[in-house]
């Protein structure tokens, strides 16, 4: 994974001395990078410069990771400054994706948001949305049996993808206590398949699972791993476990996929081709924040 | 009578959702004469979280096992394969069952079943019934035959009334409520 430098703590003299973090969003960053970032912005700053001006890709994850990061940064700071992109390009698919919608009130851009015709796209993408109490999560699985939809047809494996965002943002609504709420996108590419992502910054399945003390003391790779497994609860009533096991299981019946989870340190991949399952477990550095959920669908 | 839970959305998820549906149905049975049977209508409805699930259908049927409603009838109607396969895993998870209608109007048991079915059948062919009638047609104990009853009242297929039997003391009487049957 790379990780570069990308946060500069600094200070402003105009007479007056403000402290400022300034973030460098690269052309093709990774989510490490957000997770630094999130960690150096820890309300001591007066301002948060979000530098993505280069920023010419990102994927629904990164899309969900760099708003999670705006509404955290608007949080701690009194002024965020977001530099959208300068290519023409990235900065209308953001705003497609409605990345600019809803902004928080000391959020700044340092360009206008392009004006969009607004083509009906509803099978083949799921703009960027916060996912908060039961209405958006209904609303959510239905965007995306819709996307799904389009790239399975109508039938059981399109309601298994909806099920499976369905259960992973119920997830952070009963459990994660994330500040910023649930981000969720998803897009669906002509030669790679459907990518789904939730982002939360929440206190991560880890610490989650810890509260139970069946589970405490593991590490949090074990800790991700186990909780998706069926009936594995943080607190240990009948009925309950079922929410990551669910997104497990309706990833698996879509067949061909790969499924990304990041919490904590923790981060595993669980990819499927056919009957063949291949597990891998890495470390991440920084720790991530909250958990961050991808969901590959191939073709 | 019949709830149509689509109303409240073609998707169905979290558990305050299910919390909310819950306590609607639980009003509608309160309404609903004693030996009448609610019918739980999926029609419409795409798909559902276990969340939602567990703690609209599970705990409703978990209710009925403490006596809830248990002199009135439920069942599901116009669930998909996809919602009737998350109810009949909510069901499993806690050892409960409830009674599932086909639009051929065939019953199918979700959830917990290994001996169900057959205490189904023997329920039908007897219609009104006692707890030793019952134990009389399985070739089971009175006791076993009481246990049985409980998990079929809860499923809603069967609706129980305390009465007074001529001696004095208590006893129930069974019914079956499942309207194609009863």
């Amino acid at each position: 994974m790379r990780l570069r430098p990308l946060s500069e703590i600094g200070f402003h003299d105009d007479g007056e001395t403000h402290e400022y973090v300034r973030v460098s969003i690269a052309p093709r960053w990774s989510t490490a990078e957000v997770h630094a970032a999130v960690q150096a912005i820890d309300g001591t700053q007066d301002e948060v410069e979000l530098m993505a001006g280069s920023l010419s890709f990102a994927t629904p994850q990164e899309l969900c990771g760099l708003r999670a990061l705006v509404e955290h940064a608007a949080m701690h700071a009194e002024r965020v400054s977001f530099d959208c992109p300068g290519d023409d390009q990235a900065n209308r698919y953001l705003a497609r994706m409605d990345f600019y919608s809803d902004l928080p009130p000391n959020v700044v851009l340092t360009r206008t948001v392009p004006m969009l015709r607004r083509n009906d796209r509803r099978q083949q993408l799921v703009e960027l949305r916060r996912v908060a109490c039961a209405d958006d999560v209904e609303a959510l699985m239905d965007r995306v049996a819709k996307v799904a939809e389009g790239h399975f047809g109508k039938g059981t494996t399109a309601t298994a993808c909806a099920t499976a965002l369905g259960a992973a943002t119920e997830n952070v609504i009963d459990h994660a206590q994330s500040p910023v709420g649930a981000w969720v996108a998803a897009q669906r590419y002509r030669r790679t398949g459907l990518e789904l992502a939730v982002v939360d910054l929440g206190l991560g399945i880890p610490t989650t699972l810890g509260r139970n003390p069946v589970h405490a003391g593991l590490s949090d790779l074990d800790a991700v791993e186990l909780a998706l497994e069926d009936r594995v609860t943080s607190t240990g009533q009948d009925g309950r476990g079922a929410g990551l096991a669910e997104l497990r299981t309706a990833v698996r019946q879509a067949g061909n996929s790969t499924l990304v989870i990041r919490s904590g340190r923790a981060h595993l991949t669980i990819s499927q081709r056919g009957s063949e399952i291949q597990v891998q477990r890495f470390t991440p550095s920084p720790a991530v924040p909250g958990t961050w959920i991808a969901i590959r669908l191939q073709p | 009578m019949r709830y149509e839970v689509a109303r409240w959305s073609v998707f169905l998820a979290t558990r305050e959702r299910g919390r909310r549906v819950r306590e609607e149905i639980e009003q509608r049975l309160a309404e609903l004469p004693v030996g009448d049977t609610l019918v739980l209508d999926f029609n419409g409805v795409e798909g559902i979280t276990v969340s939602f699930g567990d703690e609209c259908v599970a705990k409703l049927v978990l209710g009925r096992m403490a006596g809830d409603f248990a002199d009135r009838g439920l069942v599901i109607a116009g669930a998909n394969e996809d919602v009737r396969e998350t109810l009949d895993a909510v069901l499993s998870r806690r050892k409960l069952a409830a009674i599932s209608m086909s639009p051929t109007r065939e019953a199918h048991v979700l959830g917990m079943c290994e001996w169900l079915p057959a205490t189904i059948d023997a329920a039908m062919i007897l219609r009104s019934f006692s707890a030793s009638d019952l134990a009389n047609r399985l070739g089971i104990t009175p006791q076993a035959a009481n246990n049985r009853l409980k998990v079929l009242v809860a499923s809603g297929a069967v609706a129980r009334e305390r009465v007074v039997p001529e001696g004095g003391g208590k006893e129930f009487s069974y019914t079956v409520v499942i309207p194609e049957f009863a």
